[in-house]
């Protein structure tokens, strides 16, 4: 259904995404998972079309750089956040309805399974981030296309509303619908990936099933230590010598540590009798 | 490209405009003076009987040359970069359109609003005094509408360019006033002043005068309501001389170029900036 | 156009008040004797095919002095030459062919009337100025002819008291530079031009000759409509002037009346309504002066530093410039005119003001659409001057290359500044003490031509409307939600419903 080679997107020197290849089968579900900035909204540029890349993906058969129209007419898309059209809830489906060729109706169907039958005349812009959530879900599916892509689907919903998101997804999924989504979140992931692609800077650090990824070292976090001068060269050795990634930076020391370590550089500090004074994690390394 | 994507699109985009406070502004504006201006003409030339076009009807060449290029230049510098900054464009994109059809639908709706606008003042001042043309005829005035909106089409695409390359709509609206400043004021003042210092010739005047949009707009239609150029002086009878019968041809393809090239330019703006 | 109309009018009336004269008489008798036996005018000589005369130089050479010849229609070949004092006069249109070559009909003779004839197809030679009618003989009338396709039409010299009267005359469809002139009088004291059509034709002169009288006609597609030089006390009134280069032209005289004439659409690089040259006691009264390059243009007149020239109750309209006059032009006085809406009301050409002329007599000055005063105690007179400073007609005048910038944003942002910094404030062009408040009507000029179609106006303007409601009301439906969509149809909701997805749904477009 969905097939990468070697897609790579520069800007400039920099590489956001970086020989990427996979394949998907119809009906099945597809995580991309990583930190903020791994590439993973780049990649569903890229799949969309909307963007240059070098590489090939085809969608359905369908090159989306050679016919990207026609590719998106496979595509249901659902955005991170919903755009503010300055339109009603209906109007909006109306608008996406004839882009997609679509009718509208089906979309009023879909609203009213979804619970959302009277916001048709509301402005889109009043409606939670639940609604929302749920209309962007409404429109992607416009034109019954095979393949549902999801930008963080779940990033600005509430526990239950999550809950209830990943129900319907998984109930699309077995009607045999394509699923691909961005995801730094790994339960999501769990709960709705057939398969997962780790993305680290671009690369595709890993491909396979939720088993066979969940021991790839996860994300990984900037740590900066403060302490005092006098102790920031034996502290860069200790960190070294017990294999952590470490360097002098100023007065304070940078670590790059797996996510789910982060509590162990301070630890073995704290054993070598050396004081923190203070730490903060930087996200994005 | 598909029709009907072109046809949603642009209807969107008219009524859009239809709910957009500068647009609404604009085209009241524009509407109201005309016909205010076409009382004061009626009542200039109602006692003795005979009409024509002097300084009071060219007054609504001023108000042409004032708001069309001002409605143009800045609804079209808002029209990509709010969109872009809305998300709606990406939005947009990720449907089964393509960015030509966007750009393409956009312009048209808009050039559409405008030239309703535009329109409007003009048939209702045309009602309101019955003779804005002198008695040369209505083709005169169709013309004359025509070329109206074709100016505010110009502006539109120039504006359409600032907004492709432009970050933000207020840096987009900002360049857009000093364009619009540029073309209708001070780049006469200073072609005025330079005529007199350097003692220009007629014939270089006109050659710079008429590479602005605006001021082609300007001698096309003295060209028409007053069936030549003497009225502009030496550099007028030059127009005469250089093109003959021509005259308006070769202003409008002026403008047809200016309207053209900036939507060229801007859609390779526009394009190597999203696909980027 | 109207003039036109009453120029091809006038002699089908003729034709058929002729022979409603003649009909009885034809009714009654042979056609052969009946020409003989006509006895409309006792004693005249007739020509036509069956006439006792054949041909009109046999019936010329025939005629006794003060005869008269009839001539009943037919096509008769030119040229004709008339050397005795005689009337002839054409019947049912009888044509006189030029056969391009030289004048048709020269008139060597006083008290020679010719009447009702149709001459056309003159010669073009410039030099020997082939005419339709060549006149030298005093009090000599040429009336109600059609003068077609010739190079001169009337052509008269050393020709006193003659009259010209009701024809129609039409020049050659050639450029200007080769045109005649429609009406050429040349020492030809008190000749009167009445009721005249001339159109396509070069000039209508009138040259050495005192005391002409010019009333009631039509002149249009022509260089000058009239133009008289070293001639003196000449009438021009109730005459209609348009789409000339120059309606009136007055050169080097004395003593002129020009009074409700129509002065329209004089073009050209020196378009002008009336241009005055060294002309000493003009008065010009009533006339309409309108949509003219310049309106009236002065330049050096009044000559004599003891008269004055009068303007009165004229209507300048619409005109690039109302009045032009050449600097230190004087001593002209401007009362109770009407400026209305011309782009330059009055101007100095080369810049400087009109201060030694009078705009205002007896505590009356004129109307001026651009006054900006009032007049509080309502007695017709504005209660503060009129003062012309437009800062860019003054700018234009000096150097008129920057007329290109008229009616730009330039050009008013100019005007607002000067009048909003006084540093910038110039000499007022015109101050006018005692401005009209209201326009003075010249009520017996003769009316305008080309009159706009205000039922057109309004249809396309409604149209254009209708079209703007309809592209708004489409849009606007073709965005909008609408409600019915909402009351969907069940049976198709169920279709409708989420199921297997359609891998190809939509299609391509």
């Amino acid at each position: 259904m969905i097939e990468l080679a070697g897609v790579t997107k520069r800007y400039g020197d920099m590489r956001a995404v970086d020989d990427v290849s996979f394949s998907l089968a119809a009906g099945e579900s597809l995580a991309l998972w990583g930190t903020n900035g791994a590439g993973k909204t780049t990649l569903l540029r890229c799949l969309l079309g909307v963007t240059r890349f070098e590489g090939t993906i085809t969608v359905d058969g369908i090159s989306v750089s050679g016919d990207g129209k026609d590719a998106r007419r496979r595509i249901g898309y659902v955005p991170q956040i919903v755009p503010v059209f300055d339109l009603r809830v209906g109007e909006m489906i109306q608008l996406t309805a004839r882009l997609r060729g679509a009718d509208v109706r089906q979309g009023l169907d879909r609203l009213e399974e979804f619970g959302l039958g009277d916001t048709v005349k509301k402005p889109v812009a009043s409606l939670s981030g639940g609604m929302k959530q749920k209309l962007a879900l409404t429109l992607a599916l416009l034109g019954d296309p095979p393949i549902l892509l999801l930008d963080e689907p779940t990033a600005n919903l509430d526990a239950r509303s999550q809950e209830e998101l990943i129900k319907r997804l998984l109930d699309l999924q077995r009607q045999g619908r394509t699923i691909v989504f961005t995801s730094h979140r790994w339960d999501e992931v769990r709960a709705l990936a057939d398969k997962v692609v780790v993305l680290e800077q671009g690369k595709c650090i890993a491909t396979g099933t939720v088993d066979e990824v969940a021991d790839t070292p996860g994300e990984r976090v900037g740590l900066r230590v403060r302490l005092a001068p006098e102790t920031i060269e034996p502290a860069v050795t200790l960190l070294g010598s017990h294999g952590f990634d470490a360097s002098r930076n100023g007065h304070s020391i940078l670590i790059t540590v797996d996510g789910e370590r982060k509590a162990e550089p301070l630890v073995l500090l704290a054993a070598s009798s050396i004081p923190v004074t203070d730490f903060e994690l930087e996200e994005q390394v | 490209m598909s029709r009907s994507v072109l046809i949603t699109l642009a209807q969107r985009e008219i009524s859009d405009a239809l709910r957009n406070r500068w647009f609404i502004a604009y085209a009241g504006a524009f509407v109201v003076l005309s016909v205010a201006l076409a009382l004061l003409i009626d009542s200039s030339a109602g006692y003795s009987g005979v009409s024509g076009f002097g300084r009071t009807s060219a007054g609504l060449i001023n108000l042409v040359l004032f708001l069309a290029p001002l409605m143009g230049l800045t609804l079209g510098a808002q029209a990509l970069t709010s969109e872009r900054e809305r998300g709606t464009l990406s939005y947009l994109l990720a449907q089964p359109v393509s960015l030509f059809e966007i750009f393409l639908a956009k312009f048209i709706g808009l050039a559409i609003a405008i030239g309703a606008a535009i329109v409007t003042g003009f048939a209702l001042a045309t009602l309101t005094i019955s003779y804005l043309s002198g008695g040369k005829g209505m083709d005169i005035f169709l013309q004359l509408t025509g070329l109206t909106v074709l100016l505010a089409v110009v502006s539109l695409s120039v504006g359409y360019l600032i907004s492709s390359v432009a970050h933000r709509t207020s840096t987009a609206l900002g360049v857009a006033v000093v364009a619009w400043l540029a073309l209708v004021m001070i780049g006469d003042l200073g072609l005025m002043g330079t005529a007199i210092m350097f003692k220009l010739s007629p014939s270089t005047l006109l050659t710079v005068t008429i590479l602005n949009p605006l001021e082609s707009y300007r001698i096309a239609s003295i060209n028409l309501l007053k069936d030549s150029l003497e009225l502009l002086g030496p550099a007028g009878l030059v127009a005469t001389d250089r093109f003959g019968s021509a005259t308006g041809w070769v202003l409008t393809g002026i403008l047809a170029l200016w309207t053209i090239v900036p939507l060229a330019i801007a859609y390779l703006a526009m394009s190597r900036k999203e696909q980027r | 156009m109207n003039g036109r109309r009453a120029g091809r009018l006038s002699l089908p009336a003729l034709i058929f008040l002729m022979l409603a004269m003649v009909a009885p008489l034809l009714a009654a008798t042979p056609i052969a004797g009946a020409a003989q036996s006509d006895g409309a005018t006792p004693g005249a000589l007739q020509v036509c095919a069956t006439c006792e005369f054949t041909s009109i130089e046999a019936a010329l050479a025939a005629a006794p002095e003060g005869a008269t010849i009839e001539v009943l229609g037919g096509q008769h070949d030119g040229p004709i030459l008339i050397e005795s004092p005689v009337q002839l006069i054409g019947i049912d249109s009888p044509v006189i062919e030029g056969h391009h070559d030289g004048t048709v009909v020269r008139i060597l003779s006083s008290d020679v009337t010719l009447q009702g004839f149709t001459i056309q197809n003159s010669g073009q030679n410039f030099d020997k100025e082939d005419s339709a009618v060549y006149i030298e003989g005093e009090r000599v009338r040429i009336l109600d002819n059609q003068l077609h396709n010739t190079l001169f039409g009337v052509n008269a010299a050393l020709a006193h008291d003659l009259l010209i009267e009701g024809n129609t005359i039409v020049g050659m469809d050639v450029d200007m530079g080769i045109r005649g002139d429609g009406i050429k009088v040349w020492y030809s004291h008190r000749t009167q031009i009445i009721d005249n059509d001339i159109r396509q034709s070069r000039d209508l002169l009138v040259w050495y000759s005192d005391d002409v009288v010019i009333r009631g006609n039509t002149v249009y597609d022509g260089r000058y409509g009239f133009h008289f030089m070293n001639s003196n006390n000449g009438i021009a009134e109730q005459n209609r002037l348009f789409d000339n280069s120059v309606g009136i032209y007055l050169m080097y005289g004395k003593g002129f009346i020009i009074r409700d004439n129509l002065l329209q659409g004089s073009r050209g690089p020196s378009g002008q309504g009336i241009g005055l040259k060294e002309i000493d006691g003009v008065e010009m009264i009533g006339n309409i002066i309108y949509d003219n390059r310049v309106g009236v243009f002065i330049d050096n007149s009044p000559l004599s530093p003891v008269v004055t020239n009068d303007f009165r109750q004229n209507l300048f309209a619409y005109n690039d410039i109302g009045i032009g006059m050449l600097p230190s032009t004087r001593n002209n006085v401007f009362t109770e005119n009407s400026f209305v809406d011309n782009q330059e009301q009055v101007t100095v050409l080369g810049g400087g003001n009109t201060g030694e002329n009078q705009w205002s007599e007896n505590g009356r000055g004129n109307f001026w659409s651009d006054y900006a005063g009032y007049d509080a105690d309502g007695d017709g007179v504005g209660d503060v001057p009129f003062r012309s400073e437009h800062l860019s007609e003054q700018l234009m005048s000096s150097w008129p290359i920057l007329r290109l910038f008229r009616f730009s944003v330039a050009e008013a942002a100019v005007d607002f500044g000067s009048r909003a910094v006084p540093m910038f404030r110039q000499n007022p062009v015109i101050v006018d003490e005692h401005p009209l408040v209201e326009q003075v009507i010249p009520a017996n000029a003769a009316k305008p031509a080309h009159i706009p179609d205000r039922t057109s106006a309004r249809l396309w303007s409604g149209g254009l409307l209708l079209l703007v409601i309809t592209v708004i009301a489409w849009a606007w439906r073709g965005s909008r939600f609408s409600g019915a969509e909402t009351r969907r149809d069940r049976s198709h909701a169920e279709q409708g419903a989420p199921g297997a997805p359609v891998a190809t749904s939509g299609g391509r477009s």
